[in-house]
């Protein structure tokens, strides 16, 4: 049965007018995830009023393609210039900035490009295999299970080979209290504004980006002593070079990193930030060469094709799905990549 | 971070001095909090999250602190970078945090073509550009930047005292 469903489902993707949303989405994604501030939560948000003219199906693959390229181009910015384009590309941003510094850029964006297509690839299939009754356990998660799940990853975040676990609860707490900030909270009660309409919504998660990462490393740029050519990369050559090589040093990070992020990807709310996180820090834990860990993790960045799921539960109603894409930006990842700051 | 951030340290403080200002704020957060009213027959009101955080950041800031007293005879209070010592670098320091507090006051009532122009011709100043290329560049960058954003991706970024100009 699953092979008939298959076959159907191929026909429908083959279509050339889906072939070329497909390819004009991931263009756009590519576009959107290199920015630094624009994630791929906002791509998708900015793709819903086209959509919206769309048949069910390239509407649905323009907003996973999008998605995904998206959660990849991340980490070209974050591997050149030390600035993650998504959240979910800062948990390996120090190490792939690093290895461009070495002179490994190709090697870098490489492996973010290969390992996140082949956890795509491994989440795509456990999708096809598994959906309907991951659907069932994922929409059985009620706000205790939420709760536990973002201790979890929060949790995750201080104790993943900080050198001092303290800062980093430190630096968590005061992540949270910001999130505090604004009138969503049960009682609408306005917390901390300082009377400051603008403070009202809260701190977003963009303007928190910007202000970490983009402007930290403007000051940390204007400040530094080195000689500028420290930053100058050579041409970029073929990034798929030493690929293969690779994939076959660290079969075991690549499966983790597929297992791992297929669960928590597959569960609405943990999109692919918490996934990143989480799988960084088995790594590290797994790796015997610290390292080199790093390298091996990029594969999770994959995650978001799966949490799309549960929305798929009611079919045809396009609109619904993407409108909760949009929203469904959790205050905890700007908690999380606070703490890593 | 190892190695990279020693070298490019920007600024450090004892860690007593970070337990204290985190004591504070943490005292400040529980003072405000206690002002927020309960909600009738419910124990989890709007004070109870800031209240907790609060405690807990005050518990970290307590062992910061007996970290900090421990560690005080082998350092001292506050060790500036070496850029500190740089005038020219205290002199970007101080333009970049000014470019940031100019747009911050003044986009609203200039307009983004015109503050975000001005910040590029000074930070390229400041970064040694070469003359003959600032204005050029800055004025193509303002003009993409605001070409992407304002009409690609349909941020509303404020047009100030141009808005006769708007298209």
């Amino acid at each position: 049965m699953t092979a008939d469903v298959f076959l159907q489902a191929l026909g429908l993707v083959l279509d050339p007018y889906v072939l070329v949303v497909i390819f004009f989405s991931a263009l756009f994604g590519l576009f959107v995830g290199c920015i630094p501030g624009l994630t791929a939560t906002m791509a998708t948000a900015l793709l819903v009023p086209l959509t919206f003219f769309m048949p069910p199906v390239p509407a649905v693959a323009a907003i996973v393609t999008a998605t995904a390229m998206a959660i990849f181009s991340g980490d070209i910015p974050g591997a050149l210039l030390r600035i993650p384009g998504t959240p979910a590309s800062a948990a390996y941003t120090d190490e792939s900035y690093r290895m461009t510094l070495k002179g490994q850029a190709e090697m870098a964006l490489g492996a973010g490009l290969v390992f996140s297509a082949l956890g795509g690839l491994f989440g795509t299939v456990v999708m096809i295999l598994f959906a309907p009754r991951l659907a069932e356990v994922a929409l059985k998660f009620s706000s205790f299970e939420y709760f536990w799940l973002v201790v979890l990853g929060m949790a995750g975040a201080v104790f993943i080979g900080n050198a001092s676990p303290l800062k980093a609860g430190v630096s968590l707490l005061l992540g949270l209290l910001v999130a505090c900030i604004g009138l969503e909270n049960p009682a609408a009660q306005l917390r901390f504004t300082m009377g400051l309409p603008q403070l009202m919504s809260g701190v977003e998660l963009i303007p928190m980006m910007v202000g970490m990462f983009a402007i930290s490393e403007l000051l940390r740029y204007v400040t530094s002593l080195d000689p500028p050519s420290v930053i100058a990369v050579d041409r970029i050559g073929n990034i798929f070079k030493g690929m293969w090589a690779l994939v076959r040093k660290y079969p075991w990070s690549l499966a983790r990193g597929s297992a791992l992020g297929t669960v928590i990807g597959v569960q609405p709310g943990a999109g692919a930030d918490m996934a990143a996180w989480m799988s960084y820090a088995t790594s590290k834990k797994f790796s015997r060469s610290p390292r080199n860990s790093a390298r091996a993790m990029w594969k999770v960045s994959w995650s978001p094709v799966l949490p799309t799921i549960p929305h798929w539960q009611a079919p045809g109603s396009l609109p619904s799905c993407s409108a909760s894409q949009a929203t469904r930006s959790p205050p905890l990842p700007s908690g999380c990549s606070t703490s890593r700051t | 971070m190892g190695s990279l951030s020693l070298r490019r340290a920007f600024m450090k403080f004892n860690d007593a001095i970070t337990g204290v200002l985190l004591l504070l704020l943490a005292l400040a957060v529980l003072v405000n909090v206690s002002s927020f009213p309960d909600i009738p027959g419910q124990n989890i009101g709007p004070a109870a999250f800031p209240g907790v955080l609060a405690v807990l950041l005050a518990g970290c800031g307590l062992l910061l602190i007996w970290q900090g007293l421990r560690s005080a005879q082998r350092q001292s209070w506050i060790e500036l970078g070496a850029w500190t010592r740089s005038r020219l670098h205290v002199r970007n320091f101080l333009i970049t945090i000014g470019c940031l507090v100019f747009y911050t006051v003044a986009s609203d009532e200039l307009g983004f073509l015109i503050t975000g122009f001005a910040i590029l011709c000074a930070m390229f100043w400041a970064l040694d550009v070469r003359a003959r290329l600032i204005v050029p560049v800055a004025l193509v960058v303002t003009l993409v930047v605001h070409l992407v954003f304002y009409k690609g991706l349909r941020v509303p970024l404020p047009w100030g005292i141009l808005l006769p100009l708007q298209w």
